[in-house]
């Protein structure tokens, strides 16, 4: 061992250090603009769902429960957690370079795992904040629209929301910080796959299988009427394969963006 | 003149050096996004439909039959343009999103504003720039089907009944231009990051056409496509080229009103972002 390694500080431990990015992340994900755009997003359904208490015509409504798995089925799951998942995660490195702030974490004594666990932890929370409210409130708005009796039998429809909401916004988040990390623009892709690959979940066959969203819709009991050939083909995959597809996608996707963080390089331009 | 004679002078700013002010602005940001292999990939790969309704109507002028199925006429290019207009969204994230936020960014607003140049025409200048990428993906390939359509089957689409078809086609396109490109430039606007400004724009034009989706749900009526560009655009295009939809069936006086609400929203939002003062805190 050369005299100038021995001079080195020893690493701090990764639980340690995932510790301190993810406080640092958390802080600079939360108190943001980017924050308040996604929390607009995320937060629209609870605004729809007072509107309708307002205005609309409660005994000609259709059912609570019904709208309620629309707003879940349709607005969350399909559409903005993986919005949500792409804003947030594809930044997740990206955001530290294009701020030429990703020298100041790098040259401290921590090692790249931790840097992005702890990142990944951030977004998690933070997406976690902006989206479990909403879900609830729009439950309770929705649900309620005839009053309080029988809300108890669908409580256990909304904790399993909750819970495979969670799980879309990991698979998602962490296969989009993969695509943060492999591309240096990631955003078109992104949305190409959001827009194109994964309308192949209301195809027919064995397609849907190739898609995050065909596995997690099949974890809620939910089923609005859908618009165009998801109507004809919707695919309900089985629930517990369906889980072990979302934690793969999760780990694989994480272990990608470590494995490629872990050995780029990162030139900035001047 | 001796130096002592020389007077205090009224300063003059010399004239424009051009009559379309904006059109270096317009070529620049042309020149930028075009320059990257990725976007012309993008406005190949935006002329596949075009392809693939040029096989249906050479299926269909041959084999009438298949008409039945895959029916040909004014409505096809209806059809066409909505089925473009998630390359439209594409063409706008990847070539407006970064048009007037790396500006505000590097602080090139200022350099541009400095010049004998105006708001005007710097608003000008990017719009013509988008608009300019978002005809290619709807009005070229939509004439050029129109065309094809006419070589195809000259009795049908060049008869009096559909002459208004490239009229409309043209109206349809730079409705759908302009909106888009209003939209992204605002949105651009509001953020230092080309990044941010696409995710943005990719998040307002999909969440309000979902919120469309659980309005519709909710009150079961069409006037809630109203708060959708999307859904607007459709319901536009659908009044254009006489086609019942089942889902974009709000009035289209009403789209047409959504959508003029819309654009002056987004001009407001310009005339308060781009300044040529840069306010520090």
């Amino acid at each position: 061992m050369s005299a100038d390694e021995k001079a080195l500080p020893p690493p701090v431990p990764f639980l340690r250090a995932a510790r301190a990015v993810f406080d640092l992340s958390l802080e600079e994900m939360v108190w943001s603009r980017k924050s308040l755009v996604m929390a607009g997003l995320l937060l629209m359904p609870v605004a729809l769902a007072v509107l309708f208490r307002l205005v609309a015509n409660l005994k000609h409504a259709p059912a609570g429960i019904d709208l309620y798995g629309l707003v879940v089925a349709m607005y969350y799951l399909r559409n903005a957690l993986p919005l949500a998942a792409l804003f947030f995660a594809t930044a997740l490195i990206a955001d530290e370079v294009e701020g030429r702030t990703i020298t100041y974490l790098l040259s401290r004594p921590v090692s790249r795992a931790s840097i992005l666990c702890g990142k990944f932890a951030a977004y998690v929370v933070t997406t976690l904040t902006l989206t479990l409210p909403g879900i609830v409130v729009c439950f309770f708005l929705l649900v309620t629209l005839r009053g309080f009796s029988g809300v108890a039998a669908f409580v256990p429809d909304l904790l399993r929301d909750l819970a495979v909401a969670a799980l879309a916004l990991c698979a998602y988040g962490a296969l989009f910080t993969l695509l943060g990390v492999l591309l240096k623009r990631p955003t078109i892709p992104g949305l190409v796959f959001l827009v194109g690959w994964e309308s192949l979940a209301n195809l027919p066959g064995w397609l849907p299988r190739y898609t995050v969203t065909a596995w997690v819709r099949s974890l809620i009991s939910h089923r609005p009427v859908d618009e165009g050939l998801a109507e004809l083909f919707q695919t309900t995959l089985p629930a517990g394969e369906a889980v072990v597809v979302l934690v793969a996608i999760t780990i694989l996707g994480l272990a990608g963006a470590y494995g490629i963080f872990s050995r780029r390089q990162f030139v900035l331009d001047q | 003149m001796p130096i002592y004679d020389q007077r205090y002078r009224r300063y003059e700013a010399r004239n424009p050096l051009r009559e379309l002010r904006f059109w270096p602005i317009t070529r620049e940001a042309l020149k930028l996004v075009v320059a990257r292999r990725a976007f012309l990939l993008l406005l190949v790969a935006a002329w596949i439909q075009f392809v693939a309704r040029t096989i249906q109507v050479y299926v269909v002028t041959r084999f009438p039959d298949a008409g039945r199925v895959l029916p040909v006429d004014g409505r096809l290019f209806g059809e066409f343009l909505s089925g473009q207009l998630g390359f439209a969204l594409l063409v706008s994230v990847f070539g407006g999103a970064g048009l007037i936020a790396n500006d505000l960014r590097t602080g090139a607003i200022l350099v541009y504003l400095s010049r004998p140049l105006t708001r005007v025409d710097y608003i000008l200048g990017k719009l013509a720039a988008l608009m300019s990428l978002n005809l290619f993906v709807t009005l070229a390939p939509a004439l050029m089907l129109w065309i094809v359509a006419v070589s195809l089957a000259p009795e049908q689409f060049a008869s009096l009944k559909l002459m208004w078809l490239p009229l409309a086609i043209v109206l349809h396109s730079l409705v759908i231009s302009l909106a888009m490109g209003l939209m992204a430039l605002a949105v651009s606007s509001l953020s230092k990051s080309a990044r941010v400004a696409g995710l943005a724009f990719a998040g307002l034009f999909i969440g309000l056409e979902i919120a469309r989706g659980v309005l519709r749900g909710m009150f079961r009526t069409p006037e809630t496509g109203l708060i959708s560009l999307q859904g607007n655009l459709h319901a536009l295009g659908n009044a254009l080229f006489g086609i019942q939809h089942r889902f974009f069936n709000q009035p289209w006086p009403l789209a047409a009103l959504a959508l003029v609400v819309m654009a002056a929203l987004c001009l407001w939002v310009l005339r308060a972002r781009v300044r040529a003062v840069e306010v520090v805190q």
